[in-house]
């Protein structure tokens, strides 16, 4: 009897393989590794934030992961793994709303990559902080799109405000 | 037991994986819905077929049309039309161009087009290829009869069902609206120029690249073939000079490489006063926009002329394509914040300085002209005659270049600076070997004449058939174009709901032409 309990658990081990490599084909789960920016629309609540990023200044030589991942090899893994799960969890049980927001992990890794860019125009206002409009942002750990909402997502916050998601739609 | 519990366990974690499936193919299906392309305009090459699935867009594009007031260039620069004389019988024209809007239309009513009558000849007749980036029409017809039977045809063959101006298809693909690019001079060209194809350029770069298709120089190119009966035809093509490189050096040197034009250089004009064999140069915005900082630093043409605006909670793009400064919020301020006094000041500036320096390289070439004309007069010989008659056709390229780039002076000052100064350096080379040679001969004091207007170019210089030739052309505008009109409403062709009446208009608009002898 308990012969047939192995052959049965290998042939459910079995079918769950094939299960497994037909899932992570159709999904395109490889895509997920690189830094391809239209992995990020896999899942379509992203159309917005493909849109009005492909449509923006840095649609022109930034991707997703140039802002939103850490630069370091090994967090950067890390972090996929992690908001990735995150993400998997919150699209499957459908409990993302329609305005989704930044977490503060996040907000911070795409702190850090603005000044990684900017780092002259931030070093600057950084010295000159106690002069100007920015006085005590950089301190008091305030974000660069408090006041530069525009830039990079066009300042639409909700996941329904491109219409047309045209930049989605031209994807062969 | 423990082979149950093992059992019982990838049990578990199967059905898991496979409701994680079944969830994953419901969103992609949900992906696919919601990315599917719903809409498909009835008649993609109308754009009052868009206008329900793009409003904003076809509105914004119909704007455009308010852009129609026609102003005769060489009624405000008159040495401009010693430059251009002998282009044709009536001496010379040039008026300013109208929206995209009228571009067929325009191109019709423009003393340039002659008056094409004649259907079923092609050899001396005006060619279909003007079609291709005048009219909305040209990818139409060209899909439908092939590619090199349309450029094999005269224009009055395809004139009564193109008579549309430049509209959606144009620039996008009528099911997704992606930016789509299907006149395949461009895509030639650019890989004879060394750069990568339309379909292989980044978006960005794209957002320039339609404009391309047109706003660069071209000339015809003659292509034997074919045809599926076996009959040899000759087709009237359209090609660009960018074999050395995309640029105006770049292009000169083609045009003056002799092993491209069957031996000799090219020669658009023989200025009817000096004699000097000049190339012609037709708004060559790409080739100056590709040298300025703003494409350097990844702006493209859309940028600026085609800009986002937000009308309620909905942002699009504005297809007024005009003058960006018109609305600078739009277009400058977007990457300037907060600078628009500094801007205006700044552009204000360099208008006034790359203007400045145009105006006088066009008045040393239209003297280099008048002086070379006294010189033959004289009895120089064509040997002396060459070098500057050469230099005439250097300065004149970059004068035409530069001016007939409306927008130079912003999309690249440096560029626009360095081509005029050149210019103005191969001019005064010019003027200073004719004064000798006008001193060999006796003549020490020579002063060329100055013209107030037009008028007193063309009784100066008293072009064959001008009189004739316009009158012909308003007759022909009643009688063939007007026809022609009437044909394309009739066969459905003109996109008459959304600017017929207001192409119509231009009918009236276009009787400047005439008034020039009504006036006599």
């Amino acid at each position: 009897m308990s012969k047939y309990m192995t052959y049965a658990t290998i042939a459910v081990c079995c079918f769950g393989i094939v299960m497994a490599i037909y899932t992570a084909n159709f999904s395109r789960v490889f895509m997920h590794l690189g830094n391809d920016a239209k992995a990020c629309i896999n899942c379509h609540n992203m159309n917005t934030a493909y849109t009005t990023w492909e449509h923006g200044v840095h649609g022109r030589n930034t991707t997703c992961v140039d802002c939103h991942l850490p630069k370091d090899f090994v967090k950067k893994y890390v972090a996929k793994v992690t908001d990735g799960l995150h993400h998997v969890y919150m699209f499957t049980t459908n409990s993302y709303g329609q305005s989704i927001e930044i977490s503060k992990g996040g907000a911070k890794t795409v702190q850090d990559n603005c000044i990684a860019c900017h780092e002259i125009k931030s070093e600057n206002v950084a010295m000159n902080s106690m002069f100007n409009a920015h006085q005590g942002k950089p301190e008091k750990g305030d974000y660069c799109w408090r006041c530069h909402s525009e830039t990079a997502h066009s300042g639409i916050g909700g996941i329904n405000m491109t219409r047309d998601a045209l930049g989605v739609k031209n994807l062969k | 037991m423990k082979r149950y519990i093992l059992f019982a366990l990838a049990c578990l974690v199967v059905a898991g994986g496979f409701f994680l499936m079944k969830n994953i193919e419901q969103k992609e299906s949900e992906r696919k819905e919601i990315n599917m392309v719903r809409a498909m305009p009835e008649n993609p090459d109308k754009v009052s077929s868009y206008e329900a699935l793009y409003p904003q867009q076809v509105h914004s594009y119909v704007k455009d049309a308010e852009n129609n007031v026609t102003s005769d260039i060489l009624e405000k620069k008159p040495n401009l039309a010693v430059l251009r004389m002998g282009e044709a019988d009536y001496g010379a024209w040039l008026d300013k161009a109208h929206g995209h809007v009228y571009g067929g239309v325009n191109m019709f009513l423009s003393l340039n087009t002659g008056t094409p009558h004649v259907a079923d000849k092609f050899e001396g007749e005006v060619p279909s290829r003007c079609l291709t980036c005048h009219s909305g029409d040209a990818l139409r017809l060209m899909k439908r009869d092939g590619e090199l039977e349309f450029y094999s045809k005269p224009l009055a063959y395809y004139a009564p069902e193109a008579q549309n101006g430049i509209g959606c298809i144009d620039c996008h693909d009528p099911k997704t609206m992606a930016l789509s690019m299907n006149r395949s001079n461009l895509n030639d060209s650019l890989k004879l120029a060394g750069r990568p194809t339309f379909d292989q350029s980044s978006h960005a770069e794209k957002r320039s690249l339609v404009c391309a298709q047109c706003h660069v120089l071209t000339y015809t190119k003659k292509i034997d073939w074919v045809d599926a009966n076996g009959t040899k035809r000759v087709a009237k093509h359209i090609t660009n000079p960018w074999s050395k490189g995309i640029g105006i050096d770049e292009a000169e040197a083609h045009y003056d490489d002799p092993n491209l034009f069957g031996g000799e250089k090219a020669v658009h004009i023989v200025n009817s006063f000096s004699k000097a064999p000049t190339i012609l140069a037709e708004h060559p915005d790409y080739e100056i926009f590709i040298k300025g900082t703003h494409y350097k630093n990844g702006v493209g043409c859309a940028d600026c002329h085609i800009p986002y605006v937000s009308e309620g909670s909905k942002k699009f793009s504005h297809h007024e394509f005009t003058n960006p400064l018109k609305n600078m919020e739009a277009s400058c301020l977007t990457c300037h914040p907060g600078k628009k006094e500094e801007l205006t000041a700044i552009l204000a500036d360099k208008r006034k300085t790359v203007y400045g320096l145009g105006d006088k390289l066009l008045d040393n070439v239209a003297s280099a002209h008048l002086e070379a004309k006294r010189a033959w007069e004289v009895g120089a010989n064509e040997e002396e005659m060459r070098e500057p008659l050469d230099l005439i056709r250097k300065a004149q390229w970059r004068y035409s270049s530069v001016f007939s780039s409306w927008g130079s002076y912003i999309h690249a000052t440096d560029e626009s600076m360095r081509l005029y100064s050149d210019g103005n350096e191969y001019a005064q080379k010019a003027r200073l070997m004719l004064t000798k040679i006008l001193a060999k001969y006796g003549e020490l004091d020579y002063k060329v004449p100055s013209f107030k207007n037009k008028q007193e170019v063309f009784d100066y210089a008293k072009p064959a058939n001008r009189a004739k030739v316009i009158k012909e052309k308003c007759a022909w505008i009643e009688e063939t174009e007007r026809k022609w009109f009437n044909e394309a409403k009739a066969n459905g062709t003109l996109d008459d709901k959304l600017v017929g009446k207001r192409l119509e208009a231009q009918f009236e608009e276009y009787k400047h032409i005439c008034k020039e002898i009504e006036q006599k």
